[in-house]
């Protein structure tokens, strides 16, 4: 703009003036395609530095409630209640049997301690955990995954985390 | 066979009661499926369950927790702990069998402990499946 400006009074005075005029048209002209030039560049190659308002990538290794995978189920009951789970049993179950439930993600489960010298699972410590939106025997319970799989099937049966 | 025969044969701890009906006043019909998993003979290649009959003659129940149960017509009861009683006050000795289990009518009351004790002069069991 500056250049069109002064273009009347030096083209006016001369070849002097001419002179003048021409270098600052080159140096306009160069200034102008250089902009350009960066402008273009800028929307080609944009930054991908984080900013600060941008979350943090997820945590693979995340144990959260919040994840999709259910909570692994510890070899001493007693810890759940240390996780926020309240024990649920009906006090006139045998006492081999403990069930707890976690009134914030409403995740149910029994623990069915083994008795020594007894047969398939009933020799062995182990887990079930209950489908909240089950339809009948075909899918009341959950597997380690978290997949609803018939009562007391053997995928119902969870081992404790070690 | 008798009672004692049975469970000495069989567990019946992990299986699922599928109906309890009576059959005339004092004989009992139980449908279940039977847990191969707890079974001592059990091999991987086995399917989990067995569906099985049992037919309690000359029986009583006696409903340990005092609420009335005599049997259900919804839903289904899995067994958590079942054993072998002997009642001997009489010259009559009879045998019986102690069943807890957790039976769900699946509706909004979720599962309830029952705990009864089967009183029976003899049991015979139907296996459906022909291939146990």
């Amino acid at each position: 703009m500056a250049t069109i400006a002064l273009a009347p009074p030096l083209i006016a005075s001369g070849p002097p003036g001419w002179v003048v005029f021409g270098i600052l048209a080159v140096v306009t002209v160069g200034a102008v395609a250089i902009m350009n030039a960066s402008k273009q560049a800028d929307d080609d190659f944009a930054d991908d530095e984080p900013s600060s308002t941008e979350s943090c990538p997820e945590d693979k290794d995340s144990t959260s409630e919040t994840t999709d995978k259910p909570k692994e189920l510890p070899q001493n009951p007693d810890d759940l209640l240390d996780d926020g789970y309240e024990e649920t049993t009906d006090p006139r179950t045998p006492e081999h049997i403990r069930r707890f439930r976690n009134p914030k993600t409403g995740d149910e489960v029994e623990f069915h301690k083994g008795k020594p010298g007894k047969p398939g699972w009933e020799g062995k410590d182990h887990w079930h955990r209950f489908n909240p939106n089950k339809t009948g025997k075909g899918d009341a319970m959950l597997d380690k995954n978290g997949n609803p799989v018939p009562k007391n099937s053997k995928p119902s049966h969870i081992k404790p985390s070690t | 066979m008798t009672i004692k025969e049975f469970m000495m044969k069989y567990s019946l701890y992990g299986s699922v009661i599928t109906a309890w009906n009576w059959a005339k006043s004092h004989r009992l019909v139980l449908e279940l499926d039977l847990s191969n998993l707890n079974q001592n003979d059990y091999t991987e290649d086995q399917d989990d369950f067995r569906p099985i009959i049992l037919i309690f003659e000359n029986c009583t129940i006696v409903d340990e927790l005092n609420e009335g149960f005599d049997g259900f017509s919804n839903g289904d009861a899995r067994i958590i702990e079942a054993s072998t009683i002997r009642k001997s006050a009489s010259s009559t000795a009879k045998q019986g069998i102690k069943l807890v289990m957790m039976h769900d009518n699946y509706d909004v009351t979720g599962e309830k402990l029952v705990s009864v004790i089967v009183f029976a002069k003899e049991l015979s069991m139907i296996v459906p499946d022909a291939k146990y």
